[in-house]
């Protein structure tokens, strides 16, 4: 009998962040715990990348050039596979209203940047993600 | 109280009248029934005159010799019947006088001498026995007649009664005759025919009672016109009091010298002091009448001013009554309402005005601010309410509604209500600002908390990596610290507390030194710098420091946003009484539709939002405050990736002096 190893296939993260630094945090972070990280810098270049790449969660900032993160997410949602996947907000905004509209759109956590530490993000991503 | 209105005068006389009346009547009536009697008593006491006279003058001597018939043919009887004659003569009316005598034989009397002549009463041409005069010697009964012949020979006398006999009806009256010895031996006896007795008797009563008629009426109208002067008096006071009460000036005129003298004195003493006091009242009630009506002036000016007040303050005014109904609005009311004045008042502000909340939705009654106030009596205040104007805009008011209270009970409400669209946008836009200031604080602060986290993990860092992450780290705490700085500059400029203070500087010098300053930057991004000092100015009075901030946001702008290989060109000129600043360079240029946007705070550009991160969207807005400040102008020509030119120009003069508590760091 031919045991099969479980393969892990790295789980795909799109992190759609403007603040080049902060986008790089995040991304070394999660490459270092062996996932696989795509980078957009804005809204627009956000929306095409996770259509194409359909990656298995989204880190979401709201404040963009361009486009900012409520309308990608609109728009996200409008597709058929955007409907469902997963979308964690990370922002620094305490604007409860701007908030409020993204979470009517449908995410599954919204995270405030400076008060979380990366290992905390990373483990709420796996959380959802199912798992360990 | 009703008062017979008959006068005083007019009850005196009918009184006194009906008295007189009343006496004249009885009077009459008196009289009246004497009448006959003192009329009889009258032609009784003519005939006995007439009897006594014939009596006292007749001859006796002869009168005695006639004794019986026969002796008429006697000188003695031709005498004494002419004397007796004469006597009837003389007293007209008299039929007849004659005499007679007693005889021994008891009421037998004779008649001696008759001075009647033989008449022919009836005219048939005979003389009957009674027109025959008296005889001597006729007998003659003295009972036959009226008793008082009786005394004839006592006194004299006359008959009361009229008494007829075979010659007619008499009234008779005697008179004894007398001899020398005294003794009466005869009687005289006088007849004057009834007729003539009654014919007089009547001429005397009508003659009595014409006088008695006359005085009848003439006394009460005699009466009636005396009383009429002595009551005057009373019409004179009763005239003078109406008159009087029109004219506080008039007086009572009367001197009858009795009481009604001493009451129109005494009231013309009283009218005078009446007078005099109704003067003063008079001069009082002026006094404070023009008092009052001054005061009423003033309150009416007062009026007038606080209306035009409350007509001109820039607030909505609205007051309602316990009802709830508008009892007055302002202008302002009237305009923000969206309503004419004569429209609202008294109409129920419940129904003339509709709050709405942010959303545009009516508000509900209780959360109704006027409403409150006229249930709790307290204040009620609301920033959170709209209303809609005449053109069906929305804007936000801010309104006070305080309590009118009379008596510790609230009797009324008043409404202040303004608009506070700009406040509100004000307040977004500090919001915003905030959101945006914390936002891009927070951001480099994440930046440091997680590189900070990575390298105390300590998991298989090169060195290189941990050199990057100190490096970024370093940078996000400058990026924080220029943001606090340029936070706290702005705020200064916003409280216009910053100094501006002058002393001549050169402009060059600055520019080179703040090129020093970037060559790291300039040398990493790869940008060529041309310099071109027209005029070097070494004494533009400025204040060093705020020039230096100027020009090195300007150069570093200019340097940031070039990408490599571009070219930032400085130069320094005189444009007339100009001194200008000049820094283009080559760079990606900023968009039509963001260009209106350059110096508005925390304001940075999308198109270099992506390329540059550090960037603090305040360095112009500081930039242009200082240059506003200061009396200089700036300005800027641009073009989508072509590049940027600014200016910044300012008088000859140099920078306007500003006092302050502080200056830009």
């Amino acid at each position: 009998m031919k045991i099969m190893k479980e393969v892990k296939s790295n789980k795909k993260i799109l992190v759609v962040e403007d603040d080049i630094d902060l986008c790089e945090a995040i991304a070394e972070k999660f490459k270092s715990e062996n996932f696989e990280v795509f980078e957009a810098s804005d809204g627009e270049d956000g929306l095409e990348k996770a259509l194409k790449i359909r990656p298995d969660l989204i880190l979401l900032d709201l404040i963009m050039p361009k486009m900012d993160g409520t309308t990608m997410l609109r728009k996200l949602r409008e597709d058929e596979w955007g409907r469902l996947v997963p979308v964690i907000v990370l922002t620094n905004i305490s604007d409860a209203e701007k908030l409020a509209e993204a979470l009517e759109i449908g995410v599954d956590e919204y995270l405030l940047k400076a008060e979380w530490k990366l290992q905390d993000i990373v483990d709420k991503v796996k959380k959802i993600l199912g798992i360990l | 109280m009703k008062v017979r209105r008959i006068s005083f005068k007019t009850k005196t006389i009918i009184a006194l009248e009906i008295l007189v009346i009343a006496v004249n009547v009885w009077l009459s009536f008196f009289v009246w029934s004497q009448l006959d009697q003192k009329v009889r008593e009258i032609t009784r006491e003519k005939l006995v005159a007439i009897a006594r006279t014939t009596a006292q003058f007749i001859d006796i001597e002869r009168h005695e010799k006639i004794r019986e018939e026969g002796d008429e043919e006697s000188k003695n009887y031709e005498k004494v019947h002419e004397f007796l004659k004469k006597m009837i003569k003389a007293n007209p009316g008299v039929d007849d006088i004659y005499t007679f005598r007693k005889t021994d034989r008891e009421n037998v009397w004779v008649y001696v001498v008759g001075g009647m002549e033989e008449i022919d009463k009836n005219n048939d041409g005979v003389i009957e026995e009674d027109e025959e005069p008296v005889g001597i010697g006729e007998e003659v009964n003295p009972l036959q007649y009226p008793p008082q012949i009786l005394e004839s020979f006592d006194r004299p006398i006359a008959e009361k009664e009229i008494n007829c006999d075979k010659w007619g009806c008499w009234l008779s009256g005697y008179a004894p005759i007398y001899d020398s010895g005294g003794k009466a031996v005869a009687a005289a006896g006088v007849d004057i025919s009834a007729q003539d007795i009654l014919a007089f008797e009547k001429k005397a009563k009508r003659a009595i009672l014409t006088a008695l008629v006359a005085l009848i009426t003439l006394l009460p109208l005699v009466l009636f016109f005396i009383l009429r002067l002595l009551v005057r008096p009373v019409s004179i006071i009763v005239s003078g009091l109406e008159k009087f009460s029109q004219n506080l000036g008039s007086r009572i005129n009367v001197r009858s010298g009795d009481e009604f003298e001493l009451i129109a004195g005494t009231f013309n003493k009283m009218a005078g002091e009446l007078q005099g006091l109704y003067q003063g009242l008079e001069e009082k009630v002026k006094e404070k009448t023009k008092q009052l009506a001054g005061r009423v002036r003033e309150i009416e000016q007062k009026n007038a001013e606080d209306q035009a007040l409350l007509a001109s303050i820039g607030e909505g005014m609205i007051a309602v009554d316990w009802n709830g109904r508008i009892v007055i609005t302002n202008n302002q009311g009237e305009f923000m309402l969206g309503q004419k004045k004569e429209k609202i008042i008294g109409k129920e502000f419940l129904e003339a005005i509709i709050f709405e909340d942010e959303k545009g939705n009516e508000i509900p009654e209780p959360k109704n601010p006027i409403k409150q106030t006229l249930t709790t009596g307290k204040k009620a205040t609301s920033s959170s309410l709209y209303l809609s104007d005449t053109n069906g805009l929305r804007f936000p008011v801010n309104i006070t509604v305080a309590p009118v209270a009379l008596d510790e009970k609230t009797i009324g409400a008043i409404a202040v209500f303004r608009d506070i669209t700009r406040e509100k946008e004000v307040d977004r836009a500090k919001s915003e600002f905030v959101s945006l200031a914390s936002h891009q604080l927070l951001t480099p602060m994440s930046s440091i908390k997680w590189y900070t986290e990575m390298l105390l993990e300590g998991k298989k860092l090169s060195k290189k990596q941990k050199e990057k992450y100190l490096g970024k780290i370093n940078n996000a705490n400058q990026r924080m610290v220029e943001l606090v700085n340029s936070l706290l500059n702005v705020s200064r400029i916003e409280m216009g507390t910053f100094s501006i203070s002058v002393k001549p500087v050169n402009i060059k010098e600055i520019i080179e030194s703040l090129l020093d300053e970037l060559q790291p930057k300039i040398i990493e991004n790869g940008i060529k710098i041309e310099k071109k000092y027209e005029a070097p100015i070494s004494d533009f009075k400025a204040d060093a420091k705020l020039l230096r901030m100027i020009i090195q946001n300007l150069l570093s702008n200019a340097v940031k946003y070039t990408p490599a290989g571009g070219t930032v060109k400085i130069a320094l000129r005189k444009e007339k009484n100009l001194i200008v600043i000049e820094v283009a360079d080559t760079g990606c240029g900023i968009p039509r539709s963001e260009q209106g946007r350059m110096f508005t705070k925390l304001f940075r550009a999308d198109n270099i939002k992506e390329k540059v991160i550090e960037g603090t969207g305040l360095g112009l807005y500081i930039v242009k405050s200082i240059v506003d400040h200061s009396g200089g102008t700036i300005g800027f020509s641009s073009e989508g990736n072509k590049g940027t030119t600014f200016a910044v120009k300012f008088p000859v003069e140099g920078m306007k002096e500003k006092k302050g508590t502080r200056s830009l760091s």
